[in-house]
């Protein structure tokens, strides 16, 4: 007999002995009871989607290098071209130096690389390609993000404060929704009440107070809704951190997203229903001197993640996870006077993760053919997209990109 | 309050004190809260023996024309950056904490939050300062003014992209939603007003960081916009959408919202529209009206807004003597949900309930810890909270409650929830009873725990 979700509500429940909870019930306990019962179950239902957003435009040109169009490169690129230690992946093309833990991924079969991806009449402008990306709409404006579309569409009604989090201070166009703010944490800090460190003597009798205070009382609707959300939050800060402060890294994190993707391991080990992760990491705006600066974050990119792939296989979740690598836009085919390169047009795409298939996807743009000195598309963005909500997060991307595109076959 | 479940009778004539419903400090902190961000002991006191009216009018009665921080500006040459929007911001936060015309700075944040501009897509804090300034000084004047004013505002034109709005190649992004979001609201025009009032906006762009007219870019045909025909430009537009009946209802809703009551009823809108008409779109007239009514002072409208979480910063900043770091406040502002200058989407921050999830909620809890507690950088070193507890004569553990009470909590500490600070305050380090003495070391630990614990309350979070 199949277990129903009803089913698994009731035992987790009961398991938790929340009965005696009176009045209202914190919203995190349905998801918390669930998360726990389903814990290594193989619906899509529990897939889980993390964004890492490489901000300022990353050159795609010298991140996937098009090793069979060698002389066109050479020649748009005589001082930054890459020639030595690269990561070749078949005849065609080869990653950058700094990609070497790409390069593993790829013969794990964990790697997808998505070739010259972009839109229709490519917008240079930083804000503005990044909000086509982020909202996946290139022709007219969008208040709400893709992924916010998702969250509208899909877990709107369904319970919990972490369905979806950003990692950072500020939440991105993406993740903008119509009927909630999804939250944006730094730290698994900011899930505790906190107490003045000067004075650790009273630190006990001021969280109390301060639970006391915000006991749900029969009051005016928004002393009410306060106070229900308070009185969740401080249950569900409880429960975060005790079921956090279990995890163990079983990888070496690097600095920088390497430390965002830690978080996010935490969060999911803790196993709290959260359907998708977003983060970012800056410093691809490379006008000047791009080589070993462009290598490095590269590395600091490909090394994070390869540890993160690495934490989730040793602890059962490789196969549950995805990740999905973009920039706003790639740069100029030409490198610039400064041994540099401009804001230019299409670029790569990476997914990474256990449960997809690997490979090479799209065709490379021609370095010959181009449109006003940038790479001419050959994969519309919006097909990855789609591909991740159809096949990976059960929903139906036509209603949330508001119109049909055709998957691409990494998964 | 259990009570304030509905609207009172006679809601928009002015409030009239009498024994039984007195002009208290209960009503004072309301008052003062919504239009000046916080209610300081000095603001309660200079209200205390005035009446309702004399009170709104020194709120409203400036001269926008003078900026009181014309002479601070020069000073601060070399300390903001104006060419940097986070520079510009915490600009605006320290204008918030300290200006002796608070309530242009309040109607400024509300139509910061109308004319929602970004300037992540501006990129020039100069722009966005300009733009600051304009609601500054029009804020409370007219309504058709200052729509005029945004249609040729430098940062709006770069926003909302009038700079490529030219004749024959129309760019729509400006005429939708000037009506949609800041004149009429949607369902009020058609696709084809918006092709059309598009024309009317050609000829302007952003030179030299100022809005120039190019008559060779603008459409002067004849557009036939809302059912009107004429020559129509950036200006006599306005007077188009300001004709429609939607327009002032629209107006009207927002000030509600904002001043009065997140869920304002149609009889209200549909009065206050009427006075908008009535008073030639004059915002100040309005708002003056709004802030005397019934209405404004009934148990309806009190504490039913949630703070943002700028109103929410300021309004601590203030509380506690204003000695805060503004960098400090605007950090503490983007994690609580708010980037002034960069609003979510052209719409705005959705505000209200959205204010308030499980994260901000704890977000705003460690907001009061920091401000309470941080000793060196942001705020209250040891020798300005000795000297304010001074200052307001302040000894007691009543003292102590009853003072914060009425800066943070309109003078309404709720009986259990003072026996519980009382008790805090009366113990020592070992958790053993200890009547409360004001010393250094109390200042220190239960004077600023109290602080910290007030801010926490569902209370507080109420505007």
């Amino acid at each position: 007999m199949k277990t129903t979700r009803r089913d698994l509500l009731k035992v987790g429940l009961g398991g938790l002995g929340v009965v005696s909870l009176a009045g209202t019930m914190p919203a995190f306990l349905s998801k918390f009871a669930f998360a726990e019962s389903v814990a290594g179950s193989k619906t899509s239902d529990d897939n889980i989607l993390v964004v890492v957003q490489l901000s300022g435009g990353n050159d795609g040109l010298n991140t996937v290098i098009p090793t069979n169009q060698r002389d066109a490169y050479l020649k748009a690129r005589p001082t930054i071209g890459l020639k030595d230690r690269l990561n070749t992946l078949d005849d065609n093309i080869a990653l950058n130096p700094g990609l070497t833990p790409f390069k593993d991924l790829f013969d794990a079969g964990k790697l997808a690389v998505i070739n010259g991806c972009g839109y229709p009449q490519p917008n240079r402008s930083h804000f503005r390609s990044m909000e086509i990306w982020q909202t996946a709409n290139p022709t007219s404006y969008e208040p709400t993000g893709w992924l916010g579309h998702y969250v509208d569409h899909v877990l709107r009604g369904t319970e919990g404060l972490l369905k979806a989090v950003n990692i950072g201070p500020e939440l991105p166009q993406a993740l903008v929704a119509d009927d909630e703010v999804i939250p944006s944490i730094q730290s698994i800090d900011d899930f505790r009440i906190r107490t003045d460190p000067n004075t650790p003597f009273d630190a006990k009798m001021e969280e109390e107070i301060i639970r006391q205070l915000n006991a749900v009382k029969n009051e005016a609707p928004a002393m009410q809704y306060l106070s229900r959300q308070a009185t969740n939050a401080i249950i569900e800060a409880d429960q975060i951190r005790k079921v956090v402060a279990n995890y163990k890294p079983e990888a070496d994190y690097p600095y920088g997203l390497g430390q965002q993707l830690r978080l996010i391991a935490q969060l999911i080990t803790g196993n709290f229903g959260t359907k998708l992760f977003y983060c970012q990491t800056g410093g691809f705006d490379t006008h000047a001197n791009q080589l070993g600066q462009h290598e490095r974050l590269l590395n600091n990119v490909a090394a994070s993640i390869q540890a993160f792939q690495k934490d989730m296989d040793a602890k059962g979740m490789g196969k549950k996870v995805v990740v999905m690598c973009f920039s706003e836009f790639g740069r100029r085919v030409n490198q610039n006077n400064s041994a540099g390169t401009d804001h230019g047009a299409a670029a790569p795409m990476f997914v990474i993760g256990g449960g997809i298939k690997g490979g090479i996807f799209g065709s490379y743009p021609s370095l010959t053919d181009l449109d006003d000195g940038d790479l001419r598309y050959s994969t519309d963005f919006r097909r990855v997209y789609a591909t991740l909500l159809d096949r990976w997060l059960n929903a139906d991307s036509s209603k949330i990109l508001k119109n049909t595109f055709e998957p691409v076959t990494f998964l | 309050m259990q009570s304030n479940s509905s609207p009172p009778d006679r809601p928009f004539e002015p409030f009239a004190p009498s024994t039984s419903d007195p002009f208290d400090t209960r009503r004072i902190c309301h008052l003062l809260r919504r239009t000046s961000f916080a209610a300081t002991p000095q603001r309660v006191e200079a209200a205390a023996n005035k009446s309702p009216a004399q009170v709104i009018d020194g709120l409203l009665n400036f001269d926008a024309e003078n900026d009181p921080f014309d002479s601070l500006v020069s000073g601060l040459e070399g300390f903001v950056n104006f060419t940097q929007p986070a520079s510009v911001a915490s600009y605006w936060l320290y204008r918030m904490v300290n200006s002796p015309q608070p309530l242009q700075e309040r109607i400024a944040l509300f139509w910061h939050g109308r004319w929602a501009t970004g300037s992540a897509k501006v990129d020039n804090g100069r722009l966005m300062h300009q733009q600051i300034q304009t609601f500054r000084e029009k804020g409370l004047g007219s309504f058709r003014e200052l729509a005029v004013a945004m249609g040729q505002d430098p940062a709006m034109l770069i926003w909302l992209d009038g700079q490529t709005n030219r004749k024959g190649k129309p760019n729509e992004n400006y005429a939708r939603e000037v009506m949609e979001l800041f004149t009429l609201g949607i369902g009020n025009y058609t696709e084809r007003d918006v092709k059309e009032l598009a024309r009317a906006f050609t000829g302007w762009r952003v030179q030299d960081e100022q809005a120039v007219f190019d008559p060779k870019q603008h459409d002067d045909g004849v557009k036939e916009v809302l059912g009107k025909k004429g020559e129509f430009d950036s200006e006599s537009a306005v007077d188009v959408l300001l004709s429609q009946p939607a327009a002032p209802k629209h107006l009207a809703k927002h000030l509600l919202r904002e001043f009065v009551h997140p869920e304002p009823q149609e009889d209200q809108i549909d009065h206050y529209a009427k006075r908008l008409i009535d008073h030639e779109w004059n915002v100040k007239a309005v708002l003056r009206e709004m802030l005397a009514s019934r209405l404004f002072f009934s148990d309806w409208a009190y504490r039913a807004r949630i703070k943002s979480p700028v109103e929410l910063a300021v309004g601590a900043a203030l509380a506690m003597g204003g000695k805060v770091s503004s960098d400090f406040l605007r950090e503490q502002t983007i994690r609580l949900g708010q980037n002034l200058l960069n609003p979510p989407n052209v719409k705005g921050w959705p505000g209200g309930y959205a204010w308030i999830n499980s994260n901000t909620v704890l977000l705003r809890f460690n907001f009061a810890m920091a401000m309470a507690t941080q000793r060196q950088r942001e705020f209250v070193r040891k020798a300005a909270l000795d000297e304010w507890l001074e200052k307001h004569k302040i000894k007691t553990a009543d003292d102590v409650l009853d003072h914060f009470a009425l800066t943070l909590l309109d003078g309404q500490l709720p009986s259990d929830a003072r026996r519980k600070l009382l008790d805090y305050m009366n113990r020592d380090a070992k958790n053993n009873e200890k009547p409360f003495k004001l010393t250094a070391d109390t200042i220190n630990s239960k004077v600023r725990g109290v602080l910290h614990m007030m801010m926490t309350m569902p209370e507080y979070q109420l505007a």
